[in-house]
């Protein structure tokens, strides 16, 4: 029962609304001959349709099917927050929303989805039929809004094979809207949906509420919220009670079982840690040797710097001498057509096409959302959780691509906390390559585990840090498990595709941006003078040569320009520099490219806020670090 | 409206008598929060007393009364718990703040 409000704190209509008597057991009646209050639906007429929907329900499935298009698709819930638009045909627009489960405007998912879902003309509501209690109650919500509906039961296949069965005409009749069964993913009951779709209607509202306007209002306080979704949450149950029959409690099939014991086992607290770091290095070989080192050797060195640059240069050459600003501003070291594309599609592309590959399947067997709940104990003591798993190990790949992806999580103040940690203490697969041969040099194992005890422990301090000063305070985990399942290749490749695509169109401008800075920089001699500066300072501060300082420079270009240059650097270096200059360069500016999606995602404020940061924490703990090892010699 | 929710809850359980605000305080034997619970052990969700957090529970199901399953608990970390046919993750401090009545 909800706590009874006082009554002078309401407002009179809702006080009669509320003293009114609350929910019987729901009688079934024909459906409300008014359609909507916009008047009849006219279907000949434009009517924007949008679907809404509890998170991984199968919406995109829906939005898919009816459009042909493709939305991402993901075993993996809240991974919609943009709104993928499409045509059920030339006059009805139809758009796909974020996952919710309710239109409070908690989160900003729920913002984005409650905007578009207002403003519908027709909403269809995807419930997952093997989870009808928690669904259920954001349809009640959508009829209480008075939103003209069709319910499309989903998953109606799991349910019957999980032994629940669901009597669809009572469930009609007890909304007071239509009712499909789909089984999206084999395109089952999709035409039979569209075909509903025209009738569209408001349904039964919660017994005791009054219109609308008067419950949207009731819902905007958290105390009369409180009272409505207590009745609203009652009146569902009782419907329940009248149209689900729980048949057989055990999962039917093998696939089943097995699934459900494999889903246990990879949350044991041993077991699955155990099985968390076979995947992740499984992820290491695969994008970190294989691809960032075979294939995008062959990529760079071979396609890009054999086959396509000289050509382009050679023509550049023909127009402008090579000697002129312009060539080296076009084609020269750092030129904005050569360097951009050598970057982008030399090593860019094969780098984050394998990272989705990994993920993608990653994320459609369910096993992401099970190391989303493995890293929530670490991730909760630095103002996160377990959600930001994956910019963290999309970071690995490349920083941009993760930065892009901290639009996940529910707060701005966890994708401030996400974006620092990516900027400051993750080193991106371009840069891994190359500490990994330096580590190599500097004696191996015991400097990697120095390295990475130092990163480790900056990580920690950095998150504390944060999310004792960020006002505010983080949200909980609260993540729907989905079922583990085989996934399917085709919808791997088509997300895979599409996500990679959308990356590099949204990061190309801000590489070729990168690179026409640093043209300018070089051209104008800036380049030069800020490394001369720098060098003192890497002297007195970090014990490094004068030269490291180029480094560093270079590393703001590309990181693993960066790294690459220490590594001709190392025969003179100590294993203490090799170390100090690591990690200096792991916490130093991250690329331009990825300061561009900074300053992009989080605000020009904030941006730079995060890169001065950067410069201060790389410099500072470099020299702690330094000294830390000249007196307890470690390496 | 008691009679609607334990039809829909509770049709082969004993009933355990549902906290009221006032007395779902955690010194009483029978309710204590779930972060408590075991692995594998059945609970009846008790009354939520931080609004927030009441709300949060009823958007996903999860009303007072509801029959719970932990399936899995992480070492200071999440509780993965069974309602109906929905498998739920959620943080420890959370599952701190909702008060469950032991059923085993």
């Amino acid at each position: 029962m909800p706590p009874v409000l006082p009554s002078w704190l309401l407002p009179p209509n809702v006080v009669a609304a509320l003293s009114a008597p609350p929910a019987k057991p729901v009688a079934t009646k024909p459906l409300r001959t008014a359609v909507n209050a916009k008047g009849p639906l006219d279907w000949s007429q434009p009517q924007a349709i949008v679907l809404a929907g509890n998170p991984n329900v199968g919406k995109s499935v829906v939005f898919n099917a009816i459009t042909g298009l493709y939305a991402n698709v993901s075993n993996f819930p809240g991974t919609t927050v943009d709104i993928p638009k499409g045509w059920l045909d030339s006059i009805h627009p139809i758009e796909d929303t974020p996952g919710v489960y309710g239109l409070s405007r908690l989160s900003e998912e729920e913002t984005v989805a409650e905007k578009a879902i207002v403003a519908a003309d027709v909403v269809i509501n995807v419930v997952n039929a093997t989870t009808l209690e928690r669904d259920l109650f954001l349809t009640q919500q959508l009829i209480d809004y008075e939103l003209p509906l069709v319910v499309a039961l989903n998953q109606a296949d799991e349910a019957k094979a999980l032994g629940v069965m669901i009597d669809e005409t009572v469930l009609s009749r007890l909304l007071g809207v239509p009712v499909v069964s789909t089984v999206a993913t084999l395109h089952q009951g999709i035409d039979e949906l569209k075909q509903a779709l025209p009738l569209a209607r408001v349904g039964n509202p919660t017994p005791g509420s009054v219109d609308a306007t008067t419950t949207k209002e009731l819902e905007t306080n958290m105390a009369s919220r409180m009272q409505v979704y207590g009745l609203r949450r009652q009146h569902v149950n009782a419907i329940l009670s009248q149209v689900v029959s729980q048949i057989s409690d055990k999962p039917h099939t093998w696939a089943q079982r097995f699934g459900e014991s494999l889903g246990q086992w990879l949350l044991h607290p041993a077991f699955g840690l155990a099985t968390l770091a076979v995947v992740l290095l499984a992820l290491y070989q695969m994008v970190g040797i294989w691809v960032a080192g075979d294939l995008v050797g062959f990529t760079e060195e071979t396609v890009m710097m054999q086959w396509i640059i000289p050509p382009i240069q050679k023509a550049i050459g023909l127009v402008v001498p090579q000697t002129s600003w312009v060539y080296v501003f076009l084609a020269g070291e750092f030129g904005v057509l050569t360097m951009s594309l050598q970057y982008i599609y030399g090593v860019l592309f094969p780098l984050v096409l394998g990272f989705y590959v990994y993920i993608s399947l990653l994320e459609d067997s369910g096993y992401l959302p099970r190391i989303a709940v493995l890293s929530d104990t670490l991730l909760s003591r630095i103002g996160l959780n377990g959600r930001a798993v994956i910019p963290l190990i999309l970071g690995f790949g490349c920083v941009t691509m993760a930065t892009v992806s901290t639009r996940v999580l529910t707060t701005q103040r966890e994708r401030t906390i996400a974006s620092t940690i990516l900027a400051v203490t993750i080193p991106c697969s371009a840069q891994i390559a190359v500490i990994l041969a330096l580590m190599a040099k500097a004696g191996g194992l015991r400097a990697w585990g120095v390295y990475l005890a130092f990163l480790f422990l900056i990580l920690v301090a950095l998150g504390t840090a944060l999310n004792a000063l960020l006002p505010g305070k983080s949200t909980p985990l609260v993540l729907d498990l989905p079922p583990m399942r085989l996934p399917s290749l085709n919808n791997v490749a088509k997300k895979t595709w599409i996500r990679t695509k959308a990356f590099i169109v949204e990061a190309s401008p801000l590489f070729v941006l990168g690179s026409a800075i640093v043209g300018v920089l070089q051209i104008t001699g800036l380049l030069q003078k800020i490394q001369v500066a720098l060098a003192p300072l890497t002297v007195s501060w970090l014990h490094l040569p004068g030269e490291a300082a180029t480094v560093f420079v270079m590393g703001m270009v590309r990181r693993d320009f960066g790294a690459a240059g220490l590594l001709g650097m190392a025969n003179h270096l100590t294993n203490i520099q090799i170390i100090t200059a690591l990690i200096t360069i792991t916490l130093f500016v991250p690329c331009i490219a990825s300061a561009a999606v900074f300053w992009k995602e989080r605000g020009l404020k904030e941006a730079t806020a995060i890169l001065f940061g950067s410069w201060a924490l790389a410099f500072g703990l470099g020299a702690a670090i330094s000294r830390i090892l000249e007196w307890l010699p470690l390496v | 409206m008691a009679s609607v929710l334990t039809t829909v809850m509770a049709p082969d359980e004993v009933l355990l008598p549902l906290a009221t605000p006032q007395i779902a305080s955690m010194a009483s034997p029978l309710v204590y929060p779930l972060a408590k619970a075991m692995v594998g052990q059945w609970v009846r969700l008790g009354c939520i007393l931080d609004p927030a957090i009441q709300l949060l529970a009823m958007r996903l199901g999860l009303s007072e009364g509801a029959l719970l399953r932990v399936k899995a608990k992480l070492p200071a970390g999440p509780l993965v718990v069974v309602c109906g046919q929905t498998e739920l993750a959620l943080g420890r401090e959370l599952c701190h703040a909702i008060p469950v009545h032991p059923l085993e």
